[in-house]
């Protein structure tokens, strides 16, 4: 289980996490979702070592790593798939994968490296016949795959997803999000933070609403669907963030592929 | 036919500066300007040896780890500038030479002195062309450290990963990539690809504290005429401006022998900013 106690976070002298609590375990999906600003990345960050927190404790199956290099999270199972997708675009796309795994390259032998490239090609295989090829020429669903394929070559137990649906075509969120409940099938614990809120709480076992860098509202995807306040401060009818009827459809189609 | 092997020596001298120069480029993003001199500092090191009776080969291994150790030093130096911006850290380098310069001269005084390399006397002739077995050793080694550069980056661990960094160091570190651990690797390399060049170039000419103001010159020359940011690019420039070199000193009056080929390095550059063989950088996100 990865745990969050009372976390306080920022850049700088600037406060942005004010005490910011929350549990994933192995094989659910959480959903983090809130407005611009109010902290979601900035949770995950704090969850990878990229970010140092200023109090609050935060421990992976019971082993803190509060203020650890970025190298220990990944080795205690936990990737983190920033946002912006961030592949390396002069780098082939083996070569992407093979740096996911580079915590555990040089024990790793070369039939075994092979084995979790295919692994990956298997829940992605869209990449196969690009493994050759520069990952700058990709299209943008073809690096966001290639940006989660890349965290899944370190086997995590535990893996952290910043906006994976932004900027993609509704098919290709669609296989990004059956590729999502794969995984928590297999018994992987996903953090996805979601600014499309409808199709995050429409998977998430549990859900948190970020505001300000405090959760203010707690519960399962439904529950949070169905919620008040949070129809009305995030997902209200008319709002600038108002997802609209297709993406709606999409949810409703993912919910039942999903079994929920 | 001389002036084919003459360009190809003096191509291979700003390689072997130059492709050191490169490696930390690459992988860090600092030109390092330093290294011309730290060439000849590693070449009086070696002297200094051979001149306590070590053997030849034991005394440059000897350097080679010496090398290794200054490379790692330097990197605890540089590396608070990192972040900055180039013009800052190439002001720090730039005067990292100079001071390198003025500190060779109380030790081992400003005369020119010999390095007696096993190879130093001969003559190679491949066909028509004679060569002096200096200049064949320092052709042969420079093409073998751009092979073996172009390997590291293309096929290690380690190669990729500082690719990755300059790509996207915010992803790398998520890899569980230590960018600050990979420093040293690259600075010792580079130094070592440094006393490699110091051990391959004096033999052709004398070492002594100016020996390679020169060459620094021409081997940022080959650099940017090349593409910095291929070993292969880096070693086509070298011989390119080498040749232009020779020719210019041969057909034209010796003051435009260095002006001419770097007004055509400039050309070059006009049509092609990348140089010869590099890229376009992709921007990062």
């Amino acid at each position: 289980m990865l745990t969050v106690q009372d976390v306080w976070a920022g850049y700088g002298p600037s406060t942005v996490l004010q005490g910011v609590s929350l549990t994933l375990e192995p094989g659910t999906v959480v959903a983090l979702v809130g407005a611009n600003g109010a902290g979601k990345s900035t949770v995950l960050k704090t969850l990878s070592g990229l970010l140092r927190p200023q109090r609050g404790r935060i421990a992976v199956d019971g082993r803190e790593l509060t203020g650890r290099p970025p190298a220990d999270w990944v080795r205690a199972g936990v990737a983190h798939v920033p946002e912006g997708r961030q592949v390396f675009a002069n780098l082939t796309v083996a070569d992407n994968l093979l740096l996911g795994a580079f915590s555990a390259l040089a024990r790793l032998g070369p039939r075994q490296r092979q084995e979790r490239v295919e692994e990956v090609l298997a829940i992605f295989p869209d990449l196969g016949p690009k493994l050759g090829v520069l990952a700058g020429s990709l299209s943008g669903g073809q690096q966001q795959m290639l940006a989660i394929g890349r965290g899944l070559m370190s086997q995590p137990r535990y893996l952290l997803l910043d906006e994976p649906s932004l900027g993609l075509a509704p098919q290709v969120t669609e296989t990004i999000f059956a590729v999502i409940g794969r995984l928590r099938d297999r018994g992987v614990g996903i953090l996805l933070v979601e600014q499309n809120g409808r199709l995050a709480l429409a998977v998430a076992d549990r859900a948190h609403l970020l505001e300000k860098g405090v959760i203010t509202v707690s519960g399962t995807g439904a529950e949070l669907l169905a919620n008040q306040t949070v129809v009305e401060r995030y997902l209200g009818v008319g709002s600038p963030l108002d997802d609209g009827p297709r993406p709606q459809a999409l949810a409703e189609r993912l919910r039942r592929a999903l079994g929920r | 036919m001389e002036l084919v092997g003459l360009s190809l020596s003096t191509g291979a001298i700003y390689a072997l500066v130059g492709l050191g120069m490169a490696v930390i480029y690459q992988a860090t993003g600092v030109f390092n300007f330093a290294q011309g001199q730290l060439v000849t500092v590693l070449a009086y090191v070696g002297l200094s040896l051979l001149r306590a009776h070590w053997p030849f080969f034991a005394a440059a291994g000897l350097d080679l780890v010496f090398a290794q150790g200054a490379g790692m030093a330097l990197w605890v130096l540089v590396r608070p500038f990192r972040t900055r911006p180039p013009l800052v850290t190439s002001m720090a380098t730039l005067s990292l030479y100079l001071v390198l310069r003025d500190l060779v001269v109380p030790i081992w005084g400003a005369d020119p002195l010999v390095l007696p390399a096993p190879w130093a006397h001969g003559e190679w002739r491949l066909g028509g062309m004679a060569l002096s077995s200096a200049q064949g050793v320092a052709i042969l080694v420079a093409a073998l450290v751009a092979a073996g550069m172009a390997a590291f980056f293309r096929r290690t661990r380690m190669g990729i990963a500082l690719r990755a960094v300059r790509d996207h160091p915010q992803a790398a570190s998520l890899m569980g990539v230590d960018a600050d651990r990979l420093g040293f690797v690259v600075f010792g390399a580079a130094t070592v690809i440094g006393a490699v060049a110091g051990l391959v170039l004096a033999p052709m000419t004398v070492v002594a504290p100016t020996m390679m103001d020169e060459p620094t010159l021409g081997a940022f020359a080959a650099l940017v005429l090349g593409g910095i940011d291929t070993p292969w690019g880096v070693l086509l420039g070298a011989m390119g401006l080498g040749g232009l070199e020779t020719v210019a000193g041969y057909y034209l009056a010796s003051i435009w022998k260095e002006a001419v080929p770097l007004l055509a390095v400039l050309a070059v550059v006009v049509i092609r900013a990348g140089g010869l063989l590099g890229g376009e950088e992709v921007p990062r996100a």
